[in-house]
């Protein structure tokens, strides 16, 4: 059944384009990959811009979530996933044997968590530091007018506002971010430890989405949250200075962000699997800063999959990192994309 | 028109031999619509069953008395007790603000509107109900919400003595994610239903009887409430119940408005607040095999409440018909 349907999508695909690819048996036109949010208004432009450039190809990326996409992966029902996480053991292990191939993690994009707050009175950008931000969503800080922040802004007259934390309701992968910065900046102020959602938050509201996040500090004067820079962007709210172990106050922007990545992101897997992972403490650029990956096998079964997964994912580490700015996600270090490069040449 | 049906049952009646054959095959049919809803509602509920049960064998805590959520593979410590006490309350609060206006709506268009205004509020209330949930939702927290820290901050002010409003923070005048928003958008969502039901009830109301009462010299008040409502009590109980059921199980609206907190408080006005349905939305996503089977747990815990409530309206339905049978003997 499920066979004869994909079977049937696959010819409608084929008629639709009408030979455009010169049609050599068991050649793919459409992939429906799925996973990290974190990275999905990224993979949807690049997908709209691949299908520009390549009429025959139709790639369907759904933001299921990091989970959900290495689920789905590993029990082999989706060409590629993408992932804020590298997978465990175990998963790796049940990917390969999906693929009957080795799978292999290669990033694709970087981006930073923006801290973003909705406080009128305070024109320049707010300086925070790590335990100070730790302070603030533990609950221990309740005040803009806190004599922590103070200290972060010698000079700026803080109001007395409250402070209305906002953090996801939904697991996330920034929610796994800032709390694995947290956890390695300032632990004795964060001790909920490193999770895609937590339900003990000690303060705040919680809210679905990076939108609601967004919202609910758009709507509250002294409201405060992390979420992609996008958010802050689209609903013009201020996003504040970080310092993390390694350097002083660092705004988010492409670049430090990719400063970041390059100090504190060291590959761990081995030959072409490019997983790896992230030491907040020696970020010497914006400190709350990560990787997304997609995860693919080395070999498809089908070979016109493999052939239009390679051809894609070539176009997103190549051209497609130009991008990634606009969409507030830094392009991958120069380093790091080369072998990128290399990795998505090898898939077969 | 009475002749033709006439005519039409003397005939149906004469052909007797393939009559009967299709009474059968009717028969049949309908008692196989009938026991699809056994089948149906027996097969969810093994289903919730046994993909439960994998989480409640890994919990570490007791499922009923657990106020958190954690739930995966290695640390499963999760409960329902904050979630059920937040469905409850919500559901509750929605129904004791809708349930007046509906009924007054329904009153309003079957006894003192206009045939044609009657005709077009009928129409207008259909289309509420018609409504999808999410976009409920998002109005609800992009438009209502930040309208209501006024209502807020004037319960807070002159109702705090209730406990339910009781607001020591002074919170109440902040854009909040409460129990008390999702249950204002609550009860704009079942208040059609709500209505739409009532008025049905109330049309069937034999106009005898309001005749009878208006030619005793009743006024048009002293009608409804002596030969209109009592007779609609059962009914009006089950369209109240309906709107329960759709409040307990309304999922993505109140996981939009609530503010997802695993607490169990009576104060209504600040952030706070989860429900069964909202957490699913928000948890299944992201969740490991154990804490999909642990939503599926909650799930479970739903199905059974809805259950309980359905089961208990009936009792009441059956209970006040026997008793307005008695009445009126």
């Amino acid at each position: 059944m499920r066979t004869a349907g994909i079977a049937t999508v696959a010819a409608l695909g084929l008629a639709a384009c009408g030979g455009g690819s010169g049609g050599s048996s068991g050649s793919s036109t459409s992939l429906s990959p799925q996973g990290s949010t974190f990275q999905q208004s990224l993979e949807q432009q690049w997908a709209t811009k691949y299908h520009a450039a390549h009429s025959s190809a139709q790639i369907t990326y759904s933001g299921t979530g990091s989970t959900a996409g290495i689920q789905q992966f590993t029990s082999g029902k989706i060409p590629f996933a993408g992932s804020d996480v590298t997978m465990t053991s175990q998963e790796q292990s049940q990917a390969n044997s999906a693929c009957g191939s080795t799978a292999l993690t290669i990033p694709v994009t970087s981006g930073g968590v923006a801290i973003m707050y909705n406080l009128p009175s305070v024109t320049s950008p707010l300086n925070l530091s790590a335990a100070t931000v730790a302070g603030i969503f533990m609950g221990k800080i309740t005040t803009w007018n806190d004599a922590q922040i103070a200290a972060d802004n010698p000079g700026t007259t803080l109001p007395s506002t409250p402070i209305s934390v906002y953090h996801r309701a939904d697991g996330s992968g920034t929610t796994d971010v800032l709390s694995g910065f947290l956890t390695a900046t300032a632990p004795s102020v964060w001790t909920l430890g490193v999770n895609k959602e937590f339900s003990s938050w000690p303060t705040g509201t919680g809210a679905t989405g990076s939108s609601g996040v967004a919202q609910g500090v758009k709507s509250t004067v002294g409201g405060i949250t992390y979420a992609e820079i996008t958010y802050a962007q689209q609903d013009n709210l201020q996003t504040a200075a970080i310092k993390g172990a390694s350097g002083g106050f660092v705004k988010i922007s492409p670049a430090t962000v990719a400063k970041s990545i390059n100090s504190g992101f060291s590959i761990t897997g081995t030959g072409n699997d490019l997983a790896g992972s992230l030491s907040f403490t020696s970020m010497t650029g914006y400190p709350i800063s990560t990787v997304s990956y997609v995860l693919v096998c080395s070999k498809y079964k089908n070979s016109g999959e493999g052939t239009l997964v390679k051809n894609y994912l070539t176009y997103a580490v190549g051209a497609g990192q130009g991008e990634a700015a606009a969409l507030g996600f830094a392009p991958l270090p120069a380093s790091l994309d080369t072998k990128a490069k290399a990795a998505v040449a090898s898939i077969s | 028109m009475s002749t033709v049906e006439t005519t039409l049952d003397t005939t149906s009646l004469r052909a007797s031999q393939s009559g009967r054959r299709g009474d059968v095959v009717f028969r049949r049919l309908t008692l196989a619509a009938g026991s699809l809803v056994f089948v149906v509602l027996g097969a969810i509920a093994v289903f919730l069953v046994v993909k439960a049960v994998p989480s409640l064998r890994a919990d570490t805590t007791s499922f009923w008395a657990t106020k958190t959520w954690s739930a995966s593979v290695g640390s499963a410590s999760f409960g329902i007790a904050a979630l059920v006490f937040g469905t409850v309350l919500t559901s509750v609060l929605a129904l004791v603000m809708a349930v007046p206006v509906a009924l007054g709506v329904a009153i309003y268009t079957t006894e003192y509107a206009p045939r044609r205004l009657s005709t077009l509020l009928g129409y207008l209330t259909d289309m509420l109900a018609a409504v999808p949930s999410i976009v409920y939702g998002l109005w609800g927290l992009y438009l209502l919400l930040p309208h209501l820290t006024g209502v807020q901050s004037f319960l807070a002010k002159y109702f705090g003595w209730i406990p339910l409003f009781n607001d020591p923070g002074g919170r109440a005048a902040l854009f909040s994610k409460s129990i008390f928003g999702a249950a204002v958008v609550l009860a704009i969502m079942i208040l059609p239903i709500v209505a739409a039901v009532s008025r049905e009830v109330l049309r069937q109301v034999d106009p005898a009887q309001k005749e009878a009462a208006l030619a005793l010299g009743a006024t048009r008040w002293e009608m409804v409430r002596l030969s209109v409502l009592p007779p609609s009590r059962s009914g009006i109980i089950s369209a109240t119940m309906l709107g329960l059921g759709r409040a307990l199980g309304e999922t993505i609206a109140v996981a939009l408005v609530i503010g997802d907190a695993f607490s169990i408080s009576w104060k209504v006005l600040p952030s706070g607040g989860n429900t069964i349905a909202a957490n699913i939305a928000n948890l299944f996503g992201d969740a490991d095999s154990i804490g999909r089977s642990a939503l599926i747990a909650s799930g479970l815990v739903l199905f059974v409440l809805t259950l309980a409530v359905n089961l208990g309206a009936r009792y009441i339905i059956l209970r006040s018909g026997t008793e307005e049978r008695s009445s009126a003997v």
